[in-house]
């Protein structure tokens, strides 16, 4: 009886055994189909040479075509000499209409089924800055009464606590201020995610959908070239254009001009003059984040 | 027009200076003294001066980004400024008739304005029996004639009895809204296009009237777009943490 029993239990347990193996591996098969060789040994970008580096950005482009169908350029773009961006934005005119974060999604290539956006605009009471009660999934005609409207996305804290999180420091802040992520260097741990107070950053939980037609061929490696699934993403403030000299694509889509960009280094820039002759604020500044993000009312 | 195109903007300026106060008893008009940089005159006479200066400069250099066309100066820096959209010369006004799919019919200025002069402009809207029937009017206390010449359709008179072309609407704006051109004049009003930096590439800017209808200028709104619908917030009110 004994041995016949033991027998059972064996193969039932090797049985078991085997399936649990077969389906620990199985992320492994599927993983060799989406990512290739080079892509898994691919270094840091801060660490690529000039010569790999292109290599694989041109991976990069011929990936995008085969999997989405569509011909993009990516470039690698380095922050400019003597410039370091800031973002003020006027809660007197904003009316929540969030084409802001409509602009967000298409220009960064974002899943189009989540409507996904790095700007969450959201709908305060007057009188009240408690952003917990803050609604963004408001659906009514704007301006309510008695309503404000804040439009919140990355901050670019210059003590960024998302950076200092990172296990793998795959993102980090560049000398124009900007935080970027290295998408190839994530591993999708996302404390980053937990880390911000902003609730700035998105994690891909699938692989991003978008049609060819609708793709904006027009990326950069550290900011809207379409996502791995299981990467975190962020707003770059558009750096794919403002490191080429042209403005947000939120900023542009503003009907109400409540958005101000530019140099802060720069005493004849936009941003300074509001810096300077508004009344400023960031938010949670309690929190010592020291945010390149500022908020002002018309006085 | 602007590339990006401008919808409507919000004119939550509730409380702003009453249009039509105090206009006669200024010893300059407004719009220069909201365009000034220094509350001093002789300051404003140096900036004039140097204004003209580099206007010299740029023409005989030949530099096609610092034509005055169009533009206006900001009051601080001497950077290229920004293009500001000039509408088009208004040509024609909606009526009350509408077409059969029940779009307004925009009916040409010299229409009636050829054939018929007009009388001395009215003092509100209740009093239009023949032109503009059932235009509709809330900007103040303002009347026809506070903005409008008599007679001159493509016109707008400045509180100082000067005229300027319609197109030219701002400097008209800024004779009551001064705080709001100081904002517009550095972009801080009214949004920008183009390029943050005017070394870097053209910028461009809206009129006030690209965005606000200058008899009703307050802001209706509208219905958002794009509603998000990532993870954990269905139905929730929480938003940012």
């Amino acid at each position: 009886m004994d041995p016949k029993r033991r027998t059972v239990l064996k193969v039932l347990g090797g049985t078991l055994g085997a399936a649990a193996f077969a389906r620990a591996l199985a992320p492994l098969a599927a993983w060799s189909k989406e990512q290739s060789v080079d892509e898994f040994l691919q270094k840091h970008y801060q660490e690529l040479s000039p010569q790999e580096l292109a290599k694989v950005l041109r991976r990069l482009e011929d990936d995008t075509e085969r999997k989405y169908g569509k011909k993009v350029t990516i470039q690698d773009l380095r922050p400019q000499q003597g410039v370091e961006f800031g973002y003020a934005l006027n809660l007197s005119v904003c009316i929540g209409c969030r084409r802001c974060a409509e602009a967000c999604h298409i220009e960064n290539n974002h899943d189009r089924s989540t409507n996904n956006s790095y700007i969450r605009v959201l709908e305060m009471e007057q009188g009240s800055f408690d952003m917990e009660r803050g609604s963004a999934t408001y659906d009514h005609p704007v301006p309510a009464d008695g309503k404000y409207y804040m439009p919140v996305q990355c901050q670019q804290c210059d003590n960024a606590p998302c950076v200092k999180v990172c296990p793998v420091q795959a993102t980090w802040k560049e000398s124009d201020g900007i935080v970027v992520v290295d998408y190839n260097w994530c591993i999708g741990c996302r404390y980053c995610e937990a880390a911000c107070p902003y609730h700035a950053r998105r994690f891909n939980w699938k692989k991003p959908e978008v049609p060819a037609e609708e793709i904006n061929p027009d990326q950069a490696y550290l900011s809207n070239r379409i996502r791995p699934q299981g990467v975190v993403e962020k707003c770059t403030f558009c750096l794919h254009r403002t490191r080429q000299g042209r403005l947000p694509a939120c900023l542009e889509a503003c009907p109400t001009g409540a958005r101000v960009f530019g140099n802060l280094l720069d005493p004849d820039s936009e941003i300074r003059w509001v810096l300077e002759n508004k009344r400023v604020f960031v938010l949670k500044e309690d929190l010592g984040t020291r945010p390149r993000f500022f908020y002002y009312f018309d006085s | 027009m602007l590339p990006g195109g401008c919808g409507a903007a919000v004119a939550r300026a509730s409380a702003e200076t009453h249009p039509m106060r105090g206009v006669g008893v200024r010893k300059r008009p407004i719009a220069d003294a909201a365009l000034m940089a220094h509350p001093v005159q002789s300051a404003a006479a140096v900036r004039d001066a140097s204004v003209l200066l580099l206007l010299l400069l740029s023409v005989a250099c030949g530099d096609p980004n610092t034509r005055p066309t169009g533009t206006l100066g900001s009051a601080r820096a001497p950077r290229a400024p920004a293009e500001v959209d000039r509408p088009k010369a208004l040509t024609s006004i909606e009526s009350s008739k509408k077409d059969a799919l029940g779009r307004s019919l925009r009916v040409a200025c010299v229409t009636c304005h050829s054939l018929r002069k007009s009388d001395t402009l009215p003092t509100s809207t209740a009093e239009l029996d023949e032109f503009h029937v059932g235009l509709q009017f809330q900007h103040g206390k303002l009347n026809c004639a506070s903005c409008h010449v008599p007679g001159k359709v493509g016109h707008l008179r400045l509180a100082d009895g000067n005229q300027v072309e319609m197109r030219d609407v701002v400097e008209l704006c800024s004779q009551c809204h001064s705080a709001r051109r100081k904002g517009y004049d550095h972009s801080a009003h009214g949004g920008l296009q183009g390029s943050w930096d005017p070394k870097q590439g053209k910028q461009y800017k809206a009129s006030c009237v690209s965005c606000h209808d200058p008899h009703m200028p307050k802001y209706i709104g509208g219905a958002p777009v794009l509603p998000p619908k990532d993870r954990g917030l269905e139905n929730s009110t929480a938003g940012a943490h």
